[in-house]
């Protein structure tokens, strides 16, 4: 085995240790060996949570597994891999791009955290505008970063009026059908989504990453 | 928990205040928070606030909570009783006919009103989520569905200061005057932080608008253990008495002395679905773990309970009200709700209301203990009686039954050739008995003059609501 191929393995052994020190020096090490940036998000990050993520499924692991590898390896690619993309080739190219975020008025975060790991560990790129996000900045940040999917939660039933703000925002932008539109939250329900003309409804995280497949035409391997 | 284990919490708790902090969202209250002596960090709007100044506030609580239901009884929270309410939160609600699950009504509202007005063991009422009214005004409309039909004290859970205002306005129209409200609270308000260490503005609003009336209020906190506060449930105890002894400070800097009850709604972070468990048995401890920390700082105690997982009703219903209902009482709680409540704090039945009641009228009568007495001991009884004899005709057994026994309402206890009649289940009965409720039960806790005044309210909310998003 080659050292390059050695040191990606040490990224999928560090992922699958959920140790944030471990993730950050094997990718640095792998750098330091001039591995191409988006092999080392192909081969080592992403073969990583593809494993968490089989073993969460098997049921072998739990949320706390999935979000422990899923969070510092996205620190991982933001601070280290795409710094070193933009000096070269440009961007990661995951299966698909996501803006998330809590609509305006809402401060529940934790649900959407868990869909911002877990769609990050399913090979998505993920852009999280975090919680009390108006429509607008939905819109805007979908036309910028040419998204493939918008999603929002809410989880009152004061804020769930927020969701429909986010269809009309991306119709005023212009580019409602260039996107597609899932939410989720408490208060939300498969009738709410057709009502206000969104595309897809998940009950939960899993749920939304077998939603956004299907939505965008992404077949598992 | 221990004595010394109580303290240990304690001790957390105000290590955590002092060094990490709470997020205060209202520039207002981070003001007086600092003339009290915390110290603020005005860039993230943290309170960073020290022993002493949490000694000094929280010896202005009140150590009990008292309402009045429409008819004036009084409706004390405090010392070693348990007070029971309906619970909120639901947006949706099996069909009383269908059975099936659907969107929760203003109408719904009103029937979950009318069904806990009549059930012996609940003493406050709280409303579904209704989802067919205008949602930034839903917390008014189903005030309205309270006042209107029950006598007993609504608790209200408004979403911001200004749904706040109108619904202590109509509670001072149901009272007849904000001076009575105030005299003989009929409603209870509730406000949230929002876990961990975080207040949010809305929540200081409605603080602010009872606090300043010196209206009662609850401060309840949702710790989604595993998630929003530790795993460990000493650490969620230590994250729950932080947020709520921050809310009662607050509401004692505001108007020192307003009467306050706090404590945990908790669900436990299904950690392969996320979904919210609250019939978990770790919820049990950490409710009855409240109940003594709140217990230790004079603070009535709050906890949520028997708000099971299931959707419709069945087996798992019954062992999860069991493990949440009996040990929270057992260790003191003050005030409970959760009832009523099915699908994780989601749902609603009003058939889950009746099986509820059965379930407190049980646990009531366990709490009640032994009593030893020359009478109970019953030696003459048995003498007169002798060996080989039976007790059902004596003057004793008549006279103490209905002190010694609880009656079920709804609980099987026919013969078999009986049950074969009608093969009816729990869930059935209590369907039945519902019905029963909604068919024989009026309340018409106010005259019409008030009923129309809460009424025009509640269109003016609407009117300037329409205004403000046009």
């Amino acid at each position: 085995m080659s050292e390059e191929q050695r040191s990606l393995n040490e990224v999928v052994e560090a992922i699958d240790s959920f140790e944030e020190e471990k993730i950050l020096s094997s990718v640095k090490k792998c750098l330091e060996l001039d591995i191409d940036p988006s092999e080392i998000i192909e081969k080592g990050i992403g073969k990583g949570l593809r494993i968490v993520g089989e073993r969460f499924e098997r049921g072998e692991y739990f949320l706390t597994e999935l979000v422990g590898a899923a969070e510092p390896a996205q620190k991982a690619v933001k601070e280290l891999l795409e710094p070193e993309l933009k000096k070269k080739t440009g961007k990661a190219k995951g299966i698909g791009k996501i803006v998330l975020g809590t609509v305006e008025g809402d401060i529940h975060s934790i649900g959407k955290n868990i869909v911002a790991a877990m769609f990050f560990a399913a090979g998505f790129d993920v852009i999280d505008l975090g919680e009390d996000v108006p429509a607008e900045k939905f819109a805007q940040t979908a036309k910028e970063a040419k998204a493939d999917l918008v999603g929002a939660s809410a989880l009152l039933t004061t804020t769930l009026p927020g969701q429909k703000k986010v269809v009309e925002a991306l119709k005023a932008e212009g580019i409602r059908d260039k996107v597609k539109v899932i939410f989720g939250g408490a208060p939300c329900t498969p009738e709410w989504v057709k009502e206000i003309g969104a595309d897809g409804y998940a009950e939960n995280a899993m749920q939304g990453i077998v939603v956004a497949k299907k939505l965008l035409g992404i077949k598992d391997q | 928990m221990n004595n010394d284990d109580v303290y240990k919490i304690h001790m957390a708790t105000m290590e955590v205040l002092e060094r990490v902090g709470i997020i205060v969202e209202n520039d207002n209250i981070l003001c007086l928070l600092e003339r009290a002596g915390a110290h603020i960090d005005k860039k993230f709007r943290k309170a960073k606030i020290p022993e002493y100044v949490m000694k000094e506030g929280l010896k202005k609580v009140p150590s009990s909570l008292i309402v009045y239901s429409r008819e004036g009884k009084k409706v004390s929270i405090g010392g070693d009783k348990t007070v029971i309410s309906s619970g909120a939160g639901a947006t949706w609600m099996l069909d009383l006919e269908t059975g099936e699950p659907r969107p929760a009504m203003k109408k719904d509202s009103e029937h979950y009103s009318v069904v806990t007005d009549a059930l012996e063991s609940f003493s406050l009422c709280m409303s579904p989520i209704i989802q067919d009214v205008t949602p930034a005004l839903v917390d008014v409309h189903s005030a309205e569905a309270m006042l209107c039909n029950t006598y007993k004290t609504p608790w209200v859970c408004p979403g911001d200061g200004e749904q706040a205002r109108y619904i202590i306005e109509m509670g001072a129209i149901a009272a007849g005057g904000i001076d009575e409200l105030r005299e003989k609270p009929t409603i209870l308000g509730l406000a949230s932080p929002n876990s961990p260490l975080r207040i949010a503005p809305k929540d200081l609003d409605v603080t602010f608008q009872f606090v300043e009336n010196k209206l009662p209020i609850t401060f309840i906190n949702c710790p989604d253990n595993g998630a929003t506060t530790p795993v460990s449930i000493a650490g969620t105890l230590v994250v729950t008495a932080a947020e709520c002894l921050s809310m009662v400070l607050i509401s004692q800097l505001i108007t020192p002395g307003t009467p306050v009850a706090a404590g945990p709604s908790p669900p436990f972070m299904d950690m392969r679905t996320a979904t919210p468990a609250f019939g978990a048995p770790e919820g049990a401890l950490v409710v009855a773990g409240a109940a003594q920390v709140m217990r230790y700082y004079g603070i009535p105690s709050y906890g949520s309970i028997v708000s099971t997982d299931t959707i419709g009703i069945d087996a798992q219903t019954g062992y999860e009200i069991a493990w949440t209902a009996q040990l929270p009482m057992m260790a003191g709680i003050n005030l409970v709700n959760g009832i009523g409540l099915i699908g994780s704090c989601n749902g609603c039945s009003l058939e889950k209301l009746v099986i509820d009641n059965e379930v407190f009228g049980g646990i009531k009568r366990i709490m009640k203990g032994i009593d030893v007495s020359e009478t109970s001991l019953a030696v003459d009884v048995i003498e007169a009686v002798g060996p080989g004899g039976h007790f059902l005709g004596q003057k004793h057994t008549r006279e103490l039954l209905t002190k010694e026994r609880w009656f079920p309402k709804i609980s099987n206890r026919l013969g078999l050739q009986e049950w074969k009649k009608e093969k009816l289940d729990l869930w059935q009965r209590a369907r039945k008995e519902a019905k029963e409720i909604l068919w024989t039960h009026h309340p018409d806790p106010l005259d019409d003059k008030a009923k129309e005044k809460i009424r025009n309210l509640v269109k003016e909310a609407e009117i300037k609501m329409m205004k403000s998003s046009a």
